[in-house]
């Protein structure tokens, strides 16, 4: 399509791919994106695995040609796998390209997929696994919380596999389609917005997720005056802002994340020594047999 | 747990790990048969309890809410946190709490797995090249499924070994743990209950850059939080898509800098 829709019909002997080549490079590389996956080449020999329908297709008469893209797409590649895909589509029309004697060589090629790749790993992270993922698995626990329901799980799977699989479809072609100007398109406006509306969502039933699945409270009371019952501290907070005590560690965390850099591994342990300061009376008492020191454990 | 339950439970250990293709690849194996919310589904059936499987899926899904690999760089190992913690929790008989700290126990445990395995699986690239030279197409495309027989020692004949020996203990261990350290017990509890705040911290340094944009957030929880529970995560879905839409709508702009990673790049 990027080259020859403006001749109509393609001239005799000009190389064409087939839908059905795309839609071939697209399951495989929807299959085996990761499977022979490392640390120093990444995604690349599922991508020469994918681009295999489409070399066949324009060089499979030029043994010369094969070898050369073979060797041009053996390359370090690594992106989100599943919105990635955009970069494999405009591969495909660059590559139709050069077959029908446009210039473009090996170095144009791979800095356009490593100019597509960077940014769609960044924004595939954030909208896959950063946004719809914990959205659908939201909902899915929001469904079987308590009763423990197969229909959550079930939930999950139907609708990720459904939304993925054809929102992944549609970039691979969409990415062929427009060939050198996809990022143009994608840098455009409507995107921008529709990503940033996204985040709203994303954002949203965080806060609902974060209320609904982090237990922290405190058995601590307060004895007022002489006689009274002691008040459990824990009762008023709800009061006052029910599960305070989870938001203010989940605000704690992102804040250490954020600002001051930790690591996953970082807030792991910070969660294990504020859990662990705060029982730590309960466990004195407990070793010691100090039952009056239990009163003071925090969590 | 019979031979069969714990061959069972590691083949989906397999079919779900990050590098094995067969379900789908990344989107139908590690981001749905890996999820712990799905695992916990497979585990129940499995094990024949899906009511406690799934229990202690959503709990031990918490931690693990937002995972995300940036450049293969795992944080925590899914797999064993899914289809080895699970189905041990289920069988040693713990509660969904407890299973949340040993599932990030194992998961800490099985990064060192993952680093092996991807560092490991640079000589397939490196054969790759050898077949690149001689312009043998088919050669790389067998690379594809030759990769496999590392993953499939990793993520089945390892997770099969492991289940089928420590089932035999896992009640015994969780009835001592209960009767002559009761205090450990009690402290696993509280941080399985408190590990899943990780998770929604790494779901908001992904989504929320700015500390401007913990509004929306807040938004979320206080309409769950007031409303006691009357309100369900899917109410907030359902409020945070109305939001979305007005945002939309009448609020952003292309010339303007807003939320999402969108311009995070990479």
């Amino acid at each position: 399509m990027a080259a020859t829709s403006a001749a109509g019909m393609p001239p005799a002997g000009e190389k064409k791919l087939t839908q059905g080549d795309l839609r071939r490079a697209w399951w495989i590389w929807t299959f085996f994106n990761l499977s022979a996956f490392s640390m120093e080449r990444m995604q690349a020999p599922a991508f020469v695995y994918m681009m295999s329908p489409i070399i066949k297709r324009l060089y499979g008469d030029r043994p010369d040609e094969v070898k050369q893209a073979l060797k041009r797409h053996m390359v370090f590649f690594n992106t989100e796998p599943q919105t990635g895909v955009i970069a494999h589509g405009v591969t495909a029309a660059l590559e139709e390209q050069r077959a029908n004697g446009a210039p473009i060589d090996d170095e144009a090629i791979n800095s356009v997929k490593a100019g597509i790749m960077g940014p769609m790993a960044g924004i595939g992270d954030s909208m896959i696994p950063g946004t719809l993922i914990p959205i659908l698995l939201g909902i899915g626990i929001g469904i079987s919380q308590g009763t423990g329901s197969a229909l959550g799980p079930i939930f999950y799977i139907v609708a990720y596999l459904a939304i993925i699989l054809s929102l992944s479809y549609y970039l691979f072609m969409f990415g062929y389609r427009y060939g050198m100007n996809t990022m143009r398109e994608l840098a455009s406006g409507g995107f921008r917005r529709l990503t940033s509306s996204l985040a709203i969502l994303g954002l949203v039933t965080a806060g609902g997720i974060g209320a609904s699945i982090i237990a922290l409270s405190t058995p601590l009371t307060y004895s007022g005056a002489a006689g009274a019952a002691p008040v459990k501290i824990q009762d008023t907070l709800d009061k006052v802002f029910p599960h305070l005590l989870p938001l203010a560690l989940v605000l704690i965390l992102w804040y250490g994340m954020r600002r001051r850099g930790w690591p996953i591994n970082r807030a792991l342990f910070v969660t294990l020594a504020i859990t662990f300061v705060g029982f730590l009376p309960n466990l004195l008492g407990q070793l010691f047999g100090l039952s009056g020191l239990k009163a003071w454990s925090i969590f | 747990m019979a031979w069969w339950q714990a061959a069972l439970l590691a083949l989906f250990c397999y079919l779900g790990a990050l590098t094995t293709p067969w379900a789908l690849g990344t989107s139908g194996g590690w981001y749905t048969i890996t999820r712990p919310l799905v695992a916990g589904l497979i585990s129940g059936i499995v094990l024949g309890d899906v009511k406690t499987g799934v229990l202690i899926g959503i709990a031990v899904q918490g931690p693990f809410i937002a995972l995300i690999t940036p450049g293969g760089a795992v944080p925590s190992d899914l797999s064993f946190a899914s289809y080895l913690a699970i189905p041990l929790a289920m069988v040693g008989g713990a509660t969904p709490a407890l299973a949340v700290s040993l599932a990030v126990a194992l998961g800490a445990i099985g990064v060192a797995a993952w680093q092996l395995l991807s560092v490991g699986n640079a000589a397939w690239a490196h054969v790759g090249d050898r077949f690149a030279d001689e312009g043998d197409l088919n050669g790389i495309i067998r690379i594809n499924y030759l990769a496999q027989f590392p993953t499939f020692v990793l993520r089945f004949i390892l997770p099969f070994i492991v289940l089928l020996a420590g089932a035999t203990f896992a009640q015994d261990f969780v009835k001592f743990l209960s009767n002559q350290v009761p205090w450990l017990v009690q402290y696993l509890t509280i941080l399985g209950g408190a590990l899943p705040a990780v998770g929604i911290a790494i779901l908001l340094l992904q989504i929320a850059p700015s500390a401007s944009l913990l509004v929306w957030f807040l938004i979320g929880w206080v309409v769950v939080v007031y409303s006691n529970g009357h309100i369900p995560i899917v109410g907030a879905a359902v409020i945070g898509a109305l939001l979305a839409v007005l945002y939309y709508m009448y609020f952003s702009r292309a010339d303007t800098q807003t939320p999402a990673g969108a311009v995070q790049g990479g």
